[in-house]
């Protein structure tokens, strides 16, 4: 409120760990970050689906970010957090290997996504932010939620050549 | 007015169901009572366009109410052609509920129809005798039993001692009298909302004693275009007329003066006045309105709110059984109790009686019967039962299927009966029950019943099965066949069925809502299906059991038995472990196993849960029965794809999350290999 309208249009995102890529999501996406719950798996369902939790009464399935996009499973530890965010009005949770901060950036400091040629993915981002030398990869969520196929994570990681541009 | 399109939608639906029923009643028995309801129907139908601005659709139902209003008073006779015409009107109005917001494509056919339906008020009076002037229009101006202009009423005739005392009353207090006349513009659509408005003005003036033709007929758009009101009240600085004037759609309003105890004003409307009450088309009562209309989200998140709370309340009774105060304990069973009651009562608000999926069948069954040139008679049982309004809402579907079937080869044209002797007529029997914590919707048809042969064969076509194996088959196992895909019980394909989409989908449909699906079938004499449906969807029964680390919960209505077994009374056939129960050869699945969460540990004895769902019957071993319980199921919600054998999941006291289990989806997946469909590619 304070703000008024002269400050340049920000953009709030949750920035976490996945391997040594930072990512992102939307703050208006993101309702909140639990410490790791018990997580009751579900057979049969898509192998990054780790289950379901009880988050106050509601069944929300939790996805494994690491198996999305095919990464080795890495030992869980008390930096491993869910991610709770809401995709076409239903909760997810992601399982991240650890929350690093809320980050407000300055809308011009995000860019669309490449595009690539053959085997484009760029529709798994939805904008690369940059801070300080920092790269951000800012998921399309409900993209990578709903798509079927395989996601390596290669695919949402833009190429050197790309970060320069 | 968006947000009242929803509840426009349902309502509209609701009367143009009673306007079908009644059509269709009346069609039976030209002799029945239905005008007045059909008339109450379309008089609301045409209010609530109205006020929603969908002219089109209140000028139809208008012309509906119109012709309806001539038949109820015997001015038309109704016949077969009229109940056609109807329908046709009932459909259009369903065609432009459909596309609410693109109406104006259809004003050609509306305004088509309209016209019809006028024709018919005018042809049908011909039949009249001569001496009864015709009125050719609803609206016109100027005919028996209505008003004219200037031929005011005879007030003192009319007045009963009661209102005259009321009068009297005025006039000590320094009052006066005044009568008013109002007069509609002709094109006047909500003539009810007119009087309000002429009502409303004189309600800050002074007091309406009387109004003829009545207030209940005004209000009921029982009257022309005219009315009168008798007033009283102090009028010298309120520009009354012209404040009436003002009002949309009123072409005229007069005030004139009277003195009711001085002279019987008016004259030579004297035979007008005291018949009217008779003349008005029959007083409907309007029904008292019992019922409150709440939107359906509401009414689930009350539904979830308690489940929650009874999740939340066995957690306390665990939590006060621990501390061990006898006070505490004491309240606890208070809570208990009440959150029992709580839990019914709102579980009520869910039900639904399955009238509303019935109504929708006998129009579908005739134009059925008419298009396939089969004499069919529905026979509706039972429409009271209620079930829950989510069952209510998918039930529909699988009913159409299983009509459509019976009428399209279940039954027999009439020469076909008559050479097998059988009654010309077609029956099907549409029937509802209740039985124990479950409703039973069964049809049932006498037409020439399933040929097992021409299943089969098609089943062995289809390659489902094998000519050993139909050699072998037995008749209720071949009837079975019916509900795989691609298994037609017709040996034709019609455009209505026998392209062998059908019995699988009802199938399908009838297991999402925990029901199942029973055939019988007698060659020659008609076939019967049963829909075995639970009452509610939100609680179920189920038997919880723990293997390895989880625990799940399998719903009771699929368990046949638990028993223990030894190691060594484990078989294997044909590489499938089966147990025999009673001489009866089992498969026998580790439970989790068959989840694919890791091999079970050997042990001295067994829990095996026999289950039955599908036609398959089966063993689960889990490693331990924990006892029976209610509980809440919940959506995994979205993102989860194609779970068989998942139903849904609970959450129990303590906070867990703990999986229901499809006994039918289980058993159907022992055919595919679990692993690939993991591997989601």
């Amino acid at each position: 409120m304070r703000q008024g309208s002269q400050t340049a249009p920000e953009v709030q995102i949750v920035a976490f760990k996945l391997e040594e890529e930072e990512f992102a999501v939307d703050i208006h996406q993101v309702h909140e970050v639990l410490k790791l719950v018990p997580v009751t798996p579900l057979p049969q369902a898509a192998h990054f689906i780790e289950g379901v939790i009880n988050l106050r009464g509601e069944v929300i399935p939790v996805i494994d970010l690491r198996k999305r996009f095919e990464l080795p499973a890495q030992e869980r530890n008390n930096q491993t957090r869910i991610i709770i965010v809401e995709i076409e009005e239903h909760n997810v949770g992601l399982i991240v290997d650890f929350v690093t901060e809320v980050l407000r950036l300055p809308a011009e400091a995000i860019q669309p996504p490449p595009a690539r040629v053959a085997g484009a993915r760029n529709e798994l981002i939805s904008g690369i932010g940059r801070l300080e030398g920092r790269l951000l990869i800012i998921l399309n969520l409900a993209k990578i939620l709903t798509m079927h196929a395989k996601i390596a994570l290669e695919e949402v990681i833009p190429t050197p050549e790309e970060h320069s541009v | 007015m968006e947000g009242y399109e929803d509840l426009f939608l349902a309502e509209t639906q609701e009367y143009l169901q009673i306007i079908t029923r009644c059509l269709l009643e009346t069609e039976k028995n030209p002799a029945g009572e239905h005008f007045a309801e059909m008339f109450r129907a379309a008089h609301s139908l045409k209010g609530m366009a109205g006020t929603m601005g969908y002219e089109l659709m209140a000028g139809l139902a208008h012309e509906m109410e119109s012709l309806l209003d001539q038949l109820q008073q015997g001015k038309v006779a109704v016949g077969p052609d009229c109940i056609n015409l109807f329908l046709e009107g009932v459909d259009l109005l369903q065609l432009l509920t459909e596309n609410l917001h693109q109406q104006q494509g259809f004003r050609a056919d509306v305004e088509a129809l309209q016209e019809r339906l006028r024709l018919w008020q005018i042809t049908g009076k011909e039949n009249l005798p001569a001496n009864v002037s015709p009125a050719p229009k609803g609206r016109q101006t100027g005919t028996e039993g209505t008003l004219q202009e200037g031929h005011a009423p005879a007030w003192e005739g009319l007045l009963n001692n009661f209102e005259k005392e009321t009068l009297k009353e005025a006039l000590q207090q320094g009052k006066e009298i005044y009568q008013i006349y109002v007069r509609l513009r002709r094109d006047s659509f909500l003539k009810s909302v007119r009087v309000y408005m002429v009502l409303k003005v004189l309600e800050g003036v002074g007091e309406v004693v009387k109004a003829e033709p009545s207030l209940q007929a005004l209000e009921e758009e029982k009257f022309d275009r005219e009315f009168f009101l008798l007033l009283v009240g102090k009028l010298q600085a309120v520009p009354l007329q012209k404040l009436l004037e003002n009002i949309a759609e009123i072409e005229k309003a007069e005030l004139t003066p009277v003195d009711i105890e001085a002279r019987p004003f008016a004259a030579g409307a004297g035979q007008n006045g005291g018949k009217q009450g008779k003349t008005t088309p029959a007083q409907i009562a309007r029904p008292v309105e019992k019922m409150v209309r709440v939107e359906t989200a509401k009414l689930d998140n009350l539904v979830n709110l308690v489940g929650e709370l009874i999740i939340n309340r066995t957690r306390v009774l665990e939590l006060g059984k621990k501390v061990g105060d006898a006070q505490l304990s004491s309240t606890l069973e208070q809570l208990e109790r009440i959150t029992a009651e709580l839990q019914s009562a709102v579980m009520t608000l869910r039900m639904v009686p399955v009238k509303q999926v019935f109504d929708r069948f006998p129009r579908m069954v005739r134009d059925l019967s008419l298009e396939k040139n089969k004499k069919v008679e529905l026979i509706i049982s039972g429409e009271e039962t209620e079930l829950d309004r989510t069952i209510i809402n998918q039930v529909g579907d699988p009913l159409v299927h299983l009509l459509r079937n019976a009428v399209d080869h279940g039954l027999e044209e009439e020469e076909e009966r008559k050479k097998k002797g059988k009654d010309p007529l077609n029956k099907i029997f549409l029937s509802a029950h209740h039985e124990g914590s479950h409703v039973v919707i069964s049809v049932e048809d006498n037409g020439r019943g399933i040929d097992l042969q021409a299943v089969k064969e098609r089943a062995l076509k289809k390659n489902i099965i094998s000519r050993e194996k139909m050699k072998r088959m037995g008749a209720a196992e071949a009837l079975q066949l019916i509900f795989q895909g691609g298994v037609s019980t017709s040996r034709k394909v019609t455009d209505v069925s026998g392209r062998g989409v059908g019995m699988d989908v009802v199938k399908t449909a009838v297991e999402e809502l925990h029901g199942t699906v029973e055939v019988h079938s007698v060659p020659g004499q008609g076939s019967r299906f049963m829909l075995r449906l639970p009452l509610t969807l939100a609680i179920i029964r189920t038997l919880m059991v723990r293997c390895g680390r989880e625990m799940y919960a399998i719903p009771v209505e699929a368990i046949r038995e638990n028993l223990f077994i030894e190691p060594q009374g484990i078989r294997t056939i044909g590489g499938e472990q089966v147990i025999t129960l009673r001489q009866e050869v089992l498969p026998l699945y580790f439970l989790q196993e068959l989840l694919a969460q890791g091999s079970p540990s050997a042990q001295e004895y067994y829990s095996v849960v026999v289950v039955e769902a599908g036609g398959k019957k089966a063993g689960f071993a889990v490693d331990a029965l924990l006892g029976q319980q209610e509980v809440v199921i919940k959506s995994l919600g979205r993102f989860v794809y194609d779970l068989q054998g998942i139903a849904g999941a609970t959450v129990l006291g303590d906070g867990r999350v703990i999986l229901i289990l499809d006994v039918a989806g289980l058993l159907e997946g022992r055919r595919l290999d679990f692993g690939e469909k993991s591997n989601d590619h």
